[in-house]
């Protein structure tokens, strides 16, 4: 379903962020991506949907191009492809049902999404991703309420609202504790398991990693230096892929 | 060894460089500045004398005042409420990370850097010769002021939402409309009613004085007692003043930090919906009921307006004509001004830096000498220095010597306070980190606190340099030093290509100076 061909991003112009990545993900894969910090792996997240773009190499979802695609176009990719971020972003001073439905949006005109405008199956489909992370009874509280796990459960909900058919993660767990970091990946688990949504997940503690993905990619320097199956990762690999060189 | 000895020395002889540096500046702008101990001390007696007076107000008189002060109140809001609408537009089209067109934004931003540098006084002077005297002059300066304080505020919350966040919508597949609607606007309305208390708080102080130059409010009746000596009328109007500005701003922290904490809460999802809806309704129709009340203040007759117009047209026409013929005055003005701002801001300083330790009241010595400190510095603060500059007419008479310790004071009024803040934020910390030492307060102040905010206390007092700056522009136009004499005289004899000039003249040293300001706070 994910296909990435000769894949280079460059934010300066001479450094390479992403030096010549292939690889390709199938439908309810899930995979983990480990690599020290500054490897890339955000980098490579983002340009799945082009949040950043990316010096040459093509991205196929569905073995359509997505860098070639015109905004509206690419505005409709982007609502397949849910993205959850470390830091959560969600908008702090709205309520819980407010930023769970900002994953309804790329189903809205621009008209009745600027009034605030959702109807009953938007609020049916917010409360049900509301209730799949546990959290119905925070629905109308401020988001800047909630502890960190609880708001990275909203954001996990609002990219359930999505209807997605990948789920990209940045580090989700890094800034919670082991219990809560547990229960998150936990949650990504059972998305994985019952509705069969591909997930690509970025985490820095290799454990977690081991713990809960199918598949491993691991990056140095921009590159790949292995991926495969988690169970095939030797020690030598990671004491490599962790040096400073 | 031997280079830790060298550090130290070295140390030592830079830091007394620095004091005997500052001490030698000081006494070349006090000369500058017409500063003089035997006329201050001559004056002392006629100050203490009004304020003596000043303690028996003339009740009667105040009565006769309200209906001033109640004008000057509805300058403040009204100005307000119209900078702060039609600033958040704006914010829109020129905020760096939400800009549709990196053009235009940049030609607004130039156009209203440029405009930040003319003084609400100034903006009222002008208005007063095309609009005639009365308060819409008034309302329509400080509402251009509003509107420039306004839009800097909201390009900065703009501009300080992270990157991702605006991706997090991004993500979803939103459109650009969309990301404005979700990340831009949902904290809009709360900060837009902080950001009108801030504006408020700016413009009731520039409300007072616009009756200076015949743009309405209590400054019309201040600026007659004072030309005809009544000083008992002039003291009742302070005090009517000092009272009103001290209430707007509790309200205003009041406001600013309790109300917008309520929100309503739900219980359903009908509820919910319905308040959404609700919201379309009542959002347009507040800011329709806005607008109608500000408008329905401003006095004007439509054939005056349009007059007006024509008038504001010929007027800017014939500014664009500069007439450099007045090039020796500018110099000699704005030096004046200028010398009268540098010592303003570093007099302040030097007493906000004594004064900030004994007010914060984790240094302060004792309790009671931080409540009164704080009760003091407010005081200071609360009075437009043009208003001081009055005041100290009484003892040293007119001249830049009034200017510039009228200006002193309020500088040292706000940035104590804004220093003492500091020292509370970041004191708790630091001081016990060193206190643990076996230090005593003053050692723990003196070797912890003190470095570590000094940079931040550099910067405060650099940026009170550029509000000196443009302070000290109009303290000319009740004759207390500086180019504002000029200017408001051409100004009234309508000689606008020499306006045009003396203004150009002024932006570009405001401007070089906050260049060179920024400069030296990022080194
Ligand atoms: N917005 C940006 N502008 C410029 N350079 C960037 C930007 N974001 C990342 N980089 C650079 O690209 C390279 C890869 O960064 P990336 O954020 O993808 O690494 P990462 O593996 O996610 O690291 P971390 O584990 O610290 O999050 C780094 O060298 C980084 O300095
Ligand atoms: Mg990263």
């Amino acid at each position: 379903m994910l296909k990435i061909e000769d894949l280079t991003v460059s934010y300066d112009g001479k450094t390479l962020a992403i030096d010549n990545i292939n690889t390709e993900i199938k439908q309810g894969e899930f995979v983990g991506i480990i690599g020290s910090s500054g490897s890339g792996k955000s980098t490579l997240l983002k340009s799945i949907n082009l949040l950043v773009t990316p010096l040459s190499g093509k991205v196929y979802i569905d073995d359509v191009d997505i860098t070639k695609l015109n905004n509206s176009q690419l505005r409709n990719i982007r609502r397949q492809i849910g993205f959850i971020f470390q830091d959560y972003n969600l908008i702090e001073k709205s309520t819980v049902i407010d930023n769970v439905l900002i994953g309804r949006l790329g189903y809205k005109s621009s008209l009745k999404s600027f009034f605030g405008l959702f109807n009953d199956e938007d609020y049916e489909s917010a409360s049900n991703a509301l209730r799949q992370v546990g959290l119905s009874k925070k629905m109308f509280e401020r988001a800047e309420e909630l502890s960190g796990g609880q708001k990275q459960r909203v954001a996990i909900a609002k990219t359930l609202c999505q209807k997605p058919k990948i789920i990209l993660a940045d580090e989700p767990v890094s800034s919670l504790d082991i219990a809560t970091s547990q229960s998150i990946m936990d949650y990504f688990k059972v998305i994985n398991d019952e509705k069969n949504i591909t997930i690509m997940i970025n985490l820095h503690d290799v454990n977690l990693a081991k713990k809960y993905c199918h598949r491993i990619i691991a990056l140095k320097n921009g590159k790949i230096l292995y991926d495969g199956k988690v169970g095939d990762l030797r020690d030598e690999l990671l004491k490599e892929l962790y040096s400073q060189e | 060894m031997n280079s830790l000895k060298n550090y130290i020395a070295k140390n030592k002889i830079h830091k007394s460089l620095y004091f005997l540096g500052a001490i030698a500046i000081l006494i070349f702008l006090g000369f500058k500045v017409e500063f003089d101990f035997v006329k201050l001390h001559k004056g002392i007696p006629s100050m203490l004398n009004l304020f003596q007076r000043m303690l028996k107000p003339n009740i009667s008189y105040g009565v006769e005042a309200f209906d001033k002060l109640i004008e000057t109140i509805q300058i403040a809001i009204v100005s307000s409420i119209l900078g702060v609408l039609v600033a958040l537009p704006f914010s829109l089209l020129i905020a760096d990370n939400i800009a549709p067109n990196r053009y235009i934004s940049a030609i607004l931003s130039g156009v209203f850097s440029f405009l930040r540098t003319i003084p609400s006084l100034i903006w009222a002077a002008i208005l007063v010769s095309i609009f005639s005297v009365g308060k819409f002059s008034g309302i329509v300066a400080l509402t251009i002021i509003a509107f420039l304080i306004a839009l800097k505020l909201f390009r900065e919350y703009i501009e300080g939402i992270k990157e991702n966040q605006l991706n997090s919508i991004k993500s979803v597949g939103a459109n650009s409309t969309q990301v404005l609607r979700y990340c831009v606007l949902p904290h809009i309305l709360e900060l837009s009613i902080s950001i009108f208390f801030i504006v408020l708080e700016t413009n009731i102080r520039g409300a007072t004085i616009l009756g200076l130059v015949g743009a309405g409010g209590i400054g019309q009746i201040m600026w007659r007692d004072l030309n005809h000596l009544r000083y008992d009328n002039l003291s009742t109007l302070i005090l009517i003043l000092f009272f009103t500005i001290l209430i707007i701003d509790v309200l205003s922290l009041f406001v600013r930090k309790y109300l917008i904490k309520k929100a309503v809460r739900f219980k359903s999802i009908d509820n919910y919906k319905k308040f959404q809806l609700f919201k379309i309704f009542y959002i347009p129709i507040l800011v329709i009921i806005l607008f109608l009340f500000a408008f329905s203040s401003l006095n004007i007759t439509y054939d005056r307006f349009i007059l007006g117009l024509g008038q504001g047209k010929d007027v800017i026409s014939r500014m664009i004509r500069i007439d450099p013929s007045c090039f020796s005055k500018l110099i000699e003005g704005i030096l004046e001004s200028f010398f009268i701002a540098v010592f303003a801001t570093i007099v302040g300083g030097l007493f906000a830096l004594v004064l900030s330790y004994l007010t914060a009241y984790n240094t302060s010595p004792s309790k009671g000498v931080s409540i009164f400190l704080k009760g003091v510095i407010n005081i200071l603060r609360t009075f437009p220095p043009i208003v001081t500059a009055i005041i100290f007419f009484r003892g040293v008479g007119p001249g830049p010597m009034a200017g510039a310790m009228a200006l002193s004071i309020y500088t040292t009024g706000v940035l104590t306070k804004m220093y003492s803040e500091v020292l509370e934020n970041e004191g708790k910390n630091i001081q016990a980190s060193i206190t643990t030492t076996g230090a005593t307060n003053l050692q723990s102040y003196r070797h912890g606190l003190l470095p570590h905010t000094f940079p931040t206390f550099i910067r405060l007092a650099l940026y009170r340099l550029e509000s000196n700056i443009r302070n000290s522009t109009i303290l000319g136009v009740i004759g207390a030093g500086g180019i504002g004499t000029t200017l408001v005289m051409n100004i009234m004899w309508r000689n606008w290509e020499k306006v045009g000039f003396l203004l150009l003249g002024i932006s570009i040293m405001i401007i070089i100076i906050d260049k060179l300001s920024q400069m030296v706070s990022n080194y």
